[in-house]
C-alpha cells in the first residue's frame, strides 16, 4: 500500500508538474519547434512558389487575355492543343533543344578545360582568375547590347576582322539572318557561362588531395588516366550540381535573346522560354503563355529526373 | 490645301467657354489667394514615348512647364518610355491599374484599352471645347469608329503622313538628277545608290533603309502602289491584302531586299533608330518616314542634305500615302479629381498654341486653320502637306487599319512575318494571308 501510495504521489506530482508547464512551452517544445522554425520558410515558399505555380496552371486552362481581364473562360486543354498544333511549335522546340545542348556542352567542355589549366600554379594566375570573372559579372543586358554592336551587320567588329582576314566574303548580318541569329545569341551565353563552370570546377579540383595524383603518377598513370579515374569521380557531385543549375538557367534565359533579336528574325531565335515571354508580354495572351510555361516546366522536371536517374545508375 | 481635303473642316467659330477655362479662372490660384491655405494641387502623370530628338523633347518639356505655370491647381509630370516598349508597357500598366492619367498614343491601339474599362469618354468635354471646330471632322470620326461603343476616347493631337527622306549629297554623287516618280524609277535609283564606295569589293552603301523591326508597319506605300485605286479595305469590309495587285506590290517590296539587294541585310531587325542611323551615317540614302525623325536626321546630315519626295507611283500610276495620327486619352485610375484634371490637360495640349509649337519645332503637318496658314511655306512641313494634297486624290491616302488586334499586329505580327517573308521562309501570298488573318482574328 505504501508503494502504491508512493506511485500515486509521483503520478500526481507529474500531473501537477505538467499543469505548471507554461503555455509557450506547450506549443513551442522539442517536438513542435522544427515545424515552427520551418514555418516562415514554408509560408514564404507557398506565397512565392506554390501559389504562382498553381495560378499559372489555372491560367493555362483559361483564355485569359490582358485586354479582357473580366471576361475569362475555362477552355480546358485548348491552349495546350493550340500550342502543340501551332505551325511554329516544332521550330521553337528545336531551337530550345539546340539552345540548351549547344550552350551547355560547349560551356562545360571549355569551362573544364580552363579549370584544368588554372588549377595549376603559374605566374599571373590570380590576374587570369580575376579577368575570367568579367563575363560572369557583366549584367546580361549590357552583355547583350555589347555583343549586338560587335555583331552589327554594317559596322560590327566581327565583320571587320573576319572580312579583313578573308574568313567571310562579305559582311554578315549575324542577328538579322535566320540561320545565324540563334547561334549568335548562343555565343553570348557561352561566353558568359564559361567562368561559372571554370570557377566551380576549379574549387572542386583544389579539394582533391594531391597524394592521389602522386600515387597514380608513381603507378604510371598518365594525365588523362588521372583525370578520368581521379579527378572526374571526385568532382562528380559538383559537376552534377553545376550542370543542373546551368540547365535551368540556360533554358529559362530570356533577356539575351529578347534584347539581341527579339526572338527573330521571324521566329528563328525563339526558344520556348522566349515564346512564353513574348506571348505574355507582347501578345498579352496570359492563358496561352501559361500553357507554354507549364510545358516548359514539365520538360525541365523530366530532364532533371532523367539526369538524376542516370547519375544514380552510374553510381550503382 | 490639306484642310480643304478634310470634309467638315471650317474656320474657327466662337464657342462656349471650354471647361478648362472654367477650371482655371482668371487668375492663378497661387496669386489670387496668397495668404489663404494653399489649395490642393492635383498631380497627374502623362505617359508618352521618349525620343532621342532633343528639339522634340525640349518642346514637350516646355509645354509641360507652361501648363504647370498656368496655376490651375494641376501639376503635370511626364512619364517617358522608349517607343520600342511603349505599347507593351502601356497595356500592362493599364491592366495593373498603374498607368498614367493622360496617355498619348495612336488610335490603332485604342481597342486594346477598351476591354480594360479604363478609358474615359471625352465626348462632352470635346463638344464643349472652344477649338473643336478647328479640328478636321474626320479625325474624331476615326476615333469614334475605332471604339466599339462609338464614344470619343481621344482628343486629336497631331497628324502625320509618310514620305521618303533622301540624302541630297548621295544622290548627287550617284549622278541622280531627279527623285523617282514611279516604282521603276525608284528601283533604278536604288541600284545606282547601292555601291562599294571605298573599292574594297564590298557593298557599303545601300539605297533604302527598310524598317521592319519592332513597331513598324511601313509597307503600304509599296504594297498598294500597283492598285488602280489604292485602298486598304474593300467595299465588303475585307482587307485588300490578297488582291493580285497588292501581292505584286509586296513582291516588289520583298525583292528590294531579296533580289536586288538594295536594302541592308540587317533590315529584318532594323527599327526606326537603326534606319535613322543608317541615313545619317551614309550607310543608306533613303528612308520612308514622317515628321518625327526630321530633327534627328537634319542634326546628322545638315539641312542642305535633307531631301524629300513622295512615294512613287505603281504600274497604274497611282500612289499611296499612309497617314498617321496621335491623340490623347484619359485613363480612369479611380480618382475623379484626377480624371477632371486629366481632361483639362488633354484639351489644353491640343489647343492652337500648343499645336503651333509642335508644328514649328517638330514639322508636324498642321491641321488647324489658324495654324496651317502660317506654315504653308515651311520646307519641313511642306512635304507632309504635299503628301496629303498632291497624291491623286485624297482617297489614296489612308490611316492604317484599326481592329481589335491592330496594336499587337503593328508591334509584333508585322515585324515577325515581314522578317519571315524577307528571309524567304514564307511566300508573299502566305505572308499577306497571315497578316490579314492576324489583323482581323488576332
Amino acid at each position: 500500500m505504501e508503494n502504491l501510495g508512493q506511485t500515486t504521489g509521483s503520478v500526481t506530482k507529474y500531473i501537477d508538474k505538467k499543469k505548471d508547464i507554461p503555455f509557450y512551452k506547450k506549443i513551442f517544445n522539442e517536438k513542435t519547434s522544427p515545424y515552427w522554425l520551418l514555418s516562415p520558410s514554408l509560408i514564404f515558399i507557398s506565397i512565392m512558389i506554390v501559389f504562382p505555380v498553381c495560378r499559372t496552371i489555372y491560367f493555362s486552362l483559361t483564355d485569359y487575355h490582358v485586354f479582357s481581364p473580366n471576361d475569362v473562360h475555362f477552355v480546358g486543354l485548348g491552349n495546350y492543343i493550340d500550342l502543340f498544333t501551332s505551325p511554329e511549335f516544332p521550330k521553337i522546340t528545336w531551337n530550345s533543344v539546340i539552345w540548351l545542348v549547344g550552350i551547355l556542352s560547349v560551356q562545360f567542355v571549355l569551362g573544364m578545360a580552363l579549370a584544368l589549366v588554372v588549377r595549376n600554379k603559374f605566374f599571373g594566375r590570380k590576374v587570369i582568375n580575376s579577368l575570367m570573372l568579367v563575363p560572369w559579372v557583366t549584367p546580361s543586358v549590357v552583355a547583350a547590347l555589347m555583343w549586338a554592336w560587335l555583331y552589327n551587320g554594317n559596322y560590327g567588329v566581327f565583320n571587320h576582322y573576319l572580312y579583313k582576314f578573308g574568313v567571310i566574303d562579305d559582311y554578315v548580318a549575324w542577328l538579322a539572318k535566320s540561320d545565324t541569329s540563334l547561334l549568335s545569341c548562343m555565343l553570348v551565353i557561352i561566353w558568359q557561362g564559361i567562368p561559372f563552370f571554370c570557377i566551380i570546377l576549379t574549387s572542386a579540383m583544389m579539394g582533391i588531395p594531391k597524394d592521389l595524383y602522386e600515387a597514380a603518377y608513381i603507378d604510371g598513370a598518365s594525365s588523362v588516366k588521372s583525370f578520368i579515374h581521379i579527378t572526374l569521380p571526385l568532382i562528380k557531385e559538383t559537376v552534377f550540381v553545376t550542370t543542373m543549375l546551368r540547365i535551368i538557367w540556360i533554358t529559362n534565359n530570356v533577356d539575351t535573346i529578347v534584347i539581341m533579336t527579339g526572338g527573330g528574325p521571324g521566329i528563328s531565335s525563339r526558344t520556348l522560354a522566349v515564346h512564353a515571354y513574348l506571348t505574355a508580354q507582347q501578345n498579352f495572351k496570359f492563358g496561352y503563355a501559361s500553357a507554354i510555361a507549364v510545358i516548359l516546366a514539365l520538360i525541365m522536371s523530366f530532364m532533371a529526373f532523367m539526369y538524376m536517374r542516370m547519375l544514380r545508375i552510374n553510381e550503382e | 490645301m490639306l484642310l480643304s481635303v478634310f470634309a467638315g473642316c471650317s474656320s474657327p467659330a466662337p464657342a462656349e467657354p471650354a471647361p478648362s477655362e472654367s477650371v482655371s479662372g482668371e487668375a492663378p490660384v497661387s496669386e489670387a489667394a496668397p495668404e489663404s491655405e494653399p489649395e490642393e494641387v492635383i498631380n497627374i502623370t502623362v505617359s508618352l514615348s521618349s525620343t532621342s530628338d532633343e528639339v522634340k523633347t525640349a518642346a514637350r518639356e516646355k509645354m509641360f512647364e507652361d501648363y504647370n505655370n498656368l496655376g490651375r491647381g494641376i501639376h503635370v509630370e511626364p512619364d517617358y518610355t522608349p517607343w520600342s516598349g511603349f505599347y507593351d508597357k502601356l497595356v500592362t500598366t493599364a491592366a495593373a491599374g498603374t498607368a498614367g492619367d493622360v496617355i498619348s498614343f495612336t488610335s490603332q491601339w485604342l481597342p486594346a484599352f477598351e476591354g480594360l474599362d479604363i478609358l474615359v469618354p471625352l465626348d462632352d468635354a470635346y463638344n464643349n471645347w472652344e477649338y473643336k471646330d478647328e479640328i478636321p471632322a474626320n479625325i474624331p470620326e476615326l476615333y469614334k469608329a475605332s471604339s466599339t461603343d462609338g464614344n470619343l476616347y481621344m482628343i486629336p493631337r497631331f497628324l502625320l503622313s509618310l514620305y521618303f527622306v533622301y540624302r541630297i549629297d548621295l544622290f548627287e554623287e550617284a549622278g541622280i538628277e531627279k527623285v523617282p516618280e514611279t516604282m521603276d524609277e525608284f528601283l533604278e535609283v536604288c541600284q545606282k545608290l547601292t555601291k562599294d564606295t571605298n573599292g574594297d569589293g564590298r557593298i557599303d552603301q545601300y539605297a533604302y533603309a527598310m524598317r521592319v523591326g519592332l513597331g513598324a508597319d511601313s509597307f503600304y506605300e509599296f504594297a498598294l502602289a500597283d492598285m488602280e485605286e489604292p485602298r486598304i479595305w474593300n467595299d465588303d469590309g475585307t482587307l485588300t491584302f490578297t488582291d493580285p495587285d497588292v501581292l505584286s506590290g509586296v513582291q516588289f517590296f520583298v525583292d528590294l531586299y531579296q533580289k536586288y539587294g538594295v536594302v541592308p541585310e540587317t533590315a529584318p531587325v532594323d527599327g526606326s533608330a537603326e534606319c535613322v542611323n543608317y541615313l545619317t551615317s551614309g550607310t543608306c540614302a533613303m528612308y520612308l518616314t514622317h515628321f518625327e525623325t526630321v530633327n534627328s536626321i537634319i542634326a546628322g546630315i545638315g539641312e542642305e542634305n535633307y531631301g524629300t519626295f513622295l512615294p512613287p507611283a505603281g504600274k497604274n500610276g497611282s500612289r499611296f500615302v499612309t497617314l498617321g495620327e496621335t491623340g490623347t486619352a484619359v485613363f480612369d485610375n479611380g480618382d475623379p479629381k484626377k480624371v477632371e484634371a486629366a481632361k483639362d490637360f488633354a484639351l489644353w495640349w491640343s489647343e492652337p498654341d500648343q499645336h503651333e509649337q509642335w508644328v514649328s519645332m517638330c514639322y508636324t503637318p498642321p491641321y488647324m486653320d489658324s495654324v496651317s496658314e502660317k506654315y504653308m511655306d515651311n520646307p519641313g512641313v511642306a512635304i507632309s502637306l504635299e503628301g496629303l494634297e498632291k497624291v491623286d486624290g485624297f482617297s489614296y491616302c489612308a490611316f492604317p487599319p484599326v481592329t481589335n488586334y491592330s496594336g499587337e499586329w503593328a508591334n509584333n505580327v508585322f515585324p515577325t512575318y515581314t522578317a519571315m517573308v524577307l528571309e524567304n521562309e514564307i511566300s508573299v501570298e502566305e505572308y499577306m494571308t497571315t497578316l490579314a488573318d492576324k489583323l482581323i482574328n488576332g
